[in-house]
């Protein structure tokens, strides 16, 4: 069963001569659970493309469906509430909110919904991404590879259906990315989440169940690792 | 590029948008300052004229000095002018008269009359001891006219003199009143009078200094003179009008005009460094990578600072000649405010005038602040670490941040209200500027009040013309109220009866005589606003209770007794003012007056004039004055003190309206700050969900703690400074009990409501506009 499905997106910016095609009517589709990374050169438009799936921007052409809801055709307010509930978001520098603890950042998208967090799931989390000790630290007091884990967090909290990381480890050194791979991988399997990922390293993308790759906005897909 | 600061005007050019806020806030403050300069510099030349007019061009005045010394006066370079000028029966207690009027006698020089006073209206200077000059008033009082014989009757005899002009060194003193008249003769007429009546002559020296040297020189001129000549302190006075205007003044009441001016630019020059210090602050928050960059590619802290410094003064060449130009047409909108809307004194102010002092000190006090402002930002952009040029955001890299604690409200609203107190130093500041707002408003509006009773000409009461019984004696008679009332032009007539020091007793201790005053129908009732204690109906008609007034010289209080003639009174109400002194007043109405002293008269009939009043009106209420009643035109002072009163309460708003605009400003820059500051994280909340209501919330949150918190301080600080002054300036003189300013207190909460709205409408416009891939990856 697909859960994303992209249909002919292109992306444009600029007009006339300044004008600028990020995205070539590009399609593709992902089922639940897959965990699918996305590979290409800088500035080749994938992180665009991230963007367009995660609602964060909107095409110039296309649509995207998310559990079969087209998300462009959802008011503004909508789609905020529905990005909240269904997209998690793992950025390449974290983001975190420097005021908020560990426990505080994890349960922030329970709390932009006015709902109680769920205590045992946060508590789950907590255990699986070793952050027991460090709940009610501070972003500021953690190392990169710890912050990462508190943004992965505050990713699965909600229990979205789809994982969105725009170059996760990027900012970590070897054993870092490795545990952090390690731990969406396991999320994807444990609470059967779609998760996409923007990658530089070919290491880390052979580590997904299936990869693209974007060049010059034109996407291909490479198909399964190992088929 | 010929160096790196040559990227400063690219770099304006590129950022036109960013550097709009800290170009409007040079802007404003070259515009305030240009402004209220101009404003000053109109009025202190209008009312150099006019203030010369009223009392004399001269500097110094000189009592009891030798000719010896005069003369060598007179070979001084810097002096311009000697007049002499000798003065008998001003306060018009000798039996001095002329056309049965009381004459007060003048012995004058003609450069004294002429230079010095520029006295003449009409006709021409005394130029024989057989002429003379008489004041303006004489024209009413003695019907006479120009080349008319005047006799002078004076104990030694009677004096024939011709009138050859019309004219006063003192024309506010005797315009509008008939019981007097001055009478200007030479010297040699004067000193034969004094000679015949066995008057000892105290003749005065006038000196004016040249126009070149002025006052300041005149300043020195009078320490040296003063010296040379070992003149005692009290012989040697100075024309505080000239002197005054000049800033050479050594009265005290003029130099705490300066002080108060002194305050005010002060605080002036300080909002606008606030103002644009923290539209720096923003302008470098929002560049932290830039500068990081610099100091990544090799720029030293150093280069930074003046790197900014320079882009402030850049900014300075086009927002200070705007400032200037927009600061000049405000004065022209001010000025043509007094001159036509407020006019009386300020009817002379000039409208379209470029003052140079405005322009000068626009053009100064613009670059000074820029550059004092231009310091804390400077130093900020310098301590920028190359590692911003990698990061992007310094406030993420702080690891000096408090916990927040979530006590069941909405998360966004927490946020807000820690992205407000976070930092203690800037929500103190934001505090303190609401607070300081909100203080200052209070105590201005007590020192409108305190201006407000100290002028008593805007009492509803205060007549247009009085008859007087002179010396207060009970001279007019009931019926001559009636026969004013029925003057064409005559709007409202009121009587009053006043006897000083009469036998008392009291029931409380130490009194043994009291003052008498009654009130007629027409001031009972307008007095009812002045009430401070008690109930004025008591009072009214034949009765056995009374009222006084409230003021800390006068020992009778409500509830005391008190015994006339054997009848007692009680007081049980008090008003703040009277029209005669209050110590040991007793208020009460016509009829008790007469049952108490038997007496019928009054002593003064008040007159308020109505749209139809003309000379006519005014000469023949003249015609009621005679030798023991003194007609006053009281029209003209009310007029001043009223515009008066105007202009200082449009100086007041007008103030407290910069000071209003200037932490509006101040807010809405550093909710701006707040923002820009934290773009990349909000880029990440709405990532993560938050939707743009919860955004706007979060923002407001921020900018209702600063108010709220503003409030509070400025209240509870600003309160029970209103208390004290009222307890200082109103209640011990005017009596009135201090109540909370309620109306003002709402116009503070609308003020500081509408100053948060402000500052929470562009940034969160401004992120949502956004896009958030735009958000996150800002820096």
């Amino acid at each position: 069963m697909n859960l994303l499905e992209v249909k002919s997106v292109s992306k444009t910016y600029g007009e006339g001569d300044v004008a600028v095609q990020a995205l070539r009517s590009v399609s593709f589709s992902v089922m639940k659970g897959e965990f699918v990374a996305i590979v290409g050169e800088s500035g080749s438009g994938k992180s665009t493309l991230l963007n367009m799936i995660g609602a964060l921007d909107t095409p110039s052409f296309g649509k995207v469906y998310i559990d079969s809801k087209d998300i462009f055709a959802m008011k503004e307010r909508n789609l905020t509430v529905f990005r909240r509930r269904n997209i998690g978001f793992i950025f390449q520098s974290f983001n975190l909110i420097p005021e908020l603890t560990v426990e505080q950042n994890i349960i922030f998208p329970v709390l932009l919904d006015y709902q109680k967090p769920d205590r045992r799931y946060l508590e789950e989390l907590l255990a699986v991404l070793n952050l027991r000790e460090r709940r009610h630290h501070l972003p500021s007091q953690l190392s990169g590879g710890q912050q990462q884990r508190v943004a992965i967090g505050r990713a699965l909290i909600t229990r979205p259906a789809l994982i969105l990381a725009d170059e996760p480890t990027g900012n970590l050194d070897t054993q870092n990315s490795r545990e952090v791979i390690a731990l969406l991988k396991e999320a994807s399997r444990n609470y059967e989440q779609t998760i996409i990922m923007i990658t530089h390293s070919r290491g880390i993308a052979q580590k997904a169940d299936r990869i693209l790759q974007v060049s010059d906005g034109e996407l291909t897909d490479f198909g399964r690792c190992g088929e | 590029m010929k160096s790196y600061l040559s990227l400063i005007p690219v770099s304006a050019r590129v950022h036109r948008r960013q550097n709009r806020m800290t170009l409007l806030c040079i802007i404003i403050s070259v515009f305030l300052v240009t402004a209220i300069f101009s404003v000053a510099d109109m009025l202190i030349q209008s009312n150099s004229g006019t203030m010369q007019e009223k009392h004399g061009n001269w500097h110094i005045k000189l009592d009891n000095i030798p000719q010896d010394a005069v003369d060598e006066l007179g070979r001084r370079s810097d002096v311009k002018g000697i007049g002499w000028a000798d003065s008998f029966n001003t306060d018009a207690d000798k039996p001095y008269e002329i056309g049965g009027r009381k004459a007060a006698l003048y012995g004058v020089d003609e450069t004294y009359i002429a230079q010095l006073v520029n006295a003449l209206e009409e006709g021409r200077l005394p130029q024989s001891g057989r002429e003379v000059m008489l004041s303006d008033n004489a024209g009413l009082a003695l019907d006479v006219r120009l080349g008319d014989q005047v006799t002078v009757h004076t104990p030694a005899g009677d004096t024939e003199f011709t009138v050859s002009g019309f004219g006063s060194d003192d024309r506010e003193y005797y315009q509008g009143q008939t019981y007097m008249v001055a009478v200007y003769m030479t010297r040699d007429a004067f000193h034969a009078i004094m000679e015949a009546n066995a008057v000892e002559e105290h003749p005065s020296c006038y000196i004016q200094f040249q126009k070149a040297s002025d006052a300041s020189d005149a300043s020195d001129a009078v320490s040296e003179i003063q010296q040379k000549y070992d003149l005692a302190e009290e012989s040697i006075s100075e024309n505080t009008a000239t002197m005054g205007l000049s800033g050479q003044s050594r009265n005290q009441s003029i130099r705490n005009v300066y002080g108060i001016a002194a305050v005010l630019f002060v605080m002036v020059l300080l909002a606008g460094v606030l103002m644009i210090s923290g539209s720096l602050n923003s302008n470098v928050s929002q560049r932290i990578k830039f500068f990081g960059m610099m100091r990544c590619i090799g720029a030293s802290r150093q280069q930074i600072v003046r790197f900014v410094r320079l882009e402030a003064l850049n900014w300075c060449k086009n927002a200070v000649p705007v400032g200037v130009v927009l600061g000049t047409l405000a004065s022209w909108g001010i000025c043509a405010y007094m001159h036509y809307g407020i006019g009386g004194e300020f009817a002379t102010v000039r409208i379209l005038s470029v003052s140079p002092v405005g322009l000068i000190s626009g053009v100064l006090v613009g670059i000074i602040t820029v550059l004092l402002a231009a310091q804390a930002p400077a130093k900020r952009a310098a301590k920028v670490s190359p590692m911003s040029a990698v990061s992007g955001n310094s406030e993420l890299t702080s690891s000096k941040r408090r916990v927040i604690r979530r006590k069941g409200r909405k998360i966004e609203s927490i946020l807000g209200i820690h992205h407000a107190t976070g930092s203690r130093k800037n929500w103190f500041l934001m505090t303190a500027s609401f607070a300081l707002t909100i203080i200052l408003v209070l105590c201005f509006s007590i020192g409108l009040d305190f201006a407000r009773g100290l002028l008593p000409d805007l009492k509803s009461w205060q007549p247009d013309i009085t008859l007087n019984g002179y010396a207060n004696a009970l001279a007019l008679e009931q019926g001559t109220k009636e026969e004013v009332k029925r003057i064409s032009g005559v709007k409202n007539v009121f009587g009053t009866s006043y006897l000083d020091n009469i036998a008392a007793t009291s029931s409380r201790q130490g009194i043994g005589h009291v003052n008498l005053e009654s009130y007629d129908e027409y001031l009972l009732e307008s007095a009812k606003e002045n009430v401070v204690e008690g109930n004025l109906s008591d009072i009214y008609g034949d009765s056995d209770k009374v009222a006084t007034v409230y003021n800390k010289d006068n020992p009778l209080k409500v509830g005391d007794k008190v015994q006339i003639d054997g009848k007692e009174v009680e007081i049980t109400c008090s008003v703040s003012s009277s029209l005669f002194p209050s110590e040991l007043l007793v208020i009460c109405s016509q009829e008790t007056f007469e049952r108490l002293t038997g007496e019928r008269g009054l002593t003064m009939i008040g007159v308020q004039l109505d749209g139809n009043a003309n000379d006519e009106t005014v000469r023949q209420i003249s015609k009621f004055a005679g030798s023991d009643i003194i007609f006053s035109d009281a029209r003209e002072s009310v007029q001043e003190n009223t515009t008066t009163y105007m202009a200082m309460q449009a100086g007041v708003y007008g103030f407290l309206v910069i000071i209003g605009m200037v932490t509006m400003f101040y807010i809405i820059n550093s909710i701006s700050i707040s923002v820009a500051a934290r773009t990349k994280q909000y880029g990440a909340m709405r990532a993560v969900g938050m939707d743009s209501r919860q955004l706007t919330r979060m923002i407001t949150a921020e900018a209702f703690t600063y108010a709220v918190s503003g409030l509070v301080v400025g209240c509870g600080l600003g309160l029970p400074f209103s208390y004290f002054l009222h307890t200082l300036l109103i209640a011990r003189y005017f009596g009135t009990i201090w109540r909370p300013p309620i109306v003002i207190l709402c116009g503070i909460v609308v003020f500081v409501t509408a100053c948060a709205a402000a500052a929470v409408y562009a940034p969160a416009k401004r992120i949502r506009n956004m896009a958030i891939t735009d958000t996150i990856n800002e820096l």
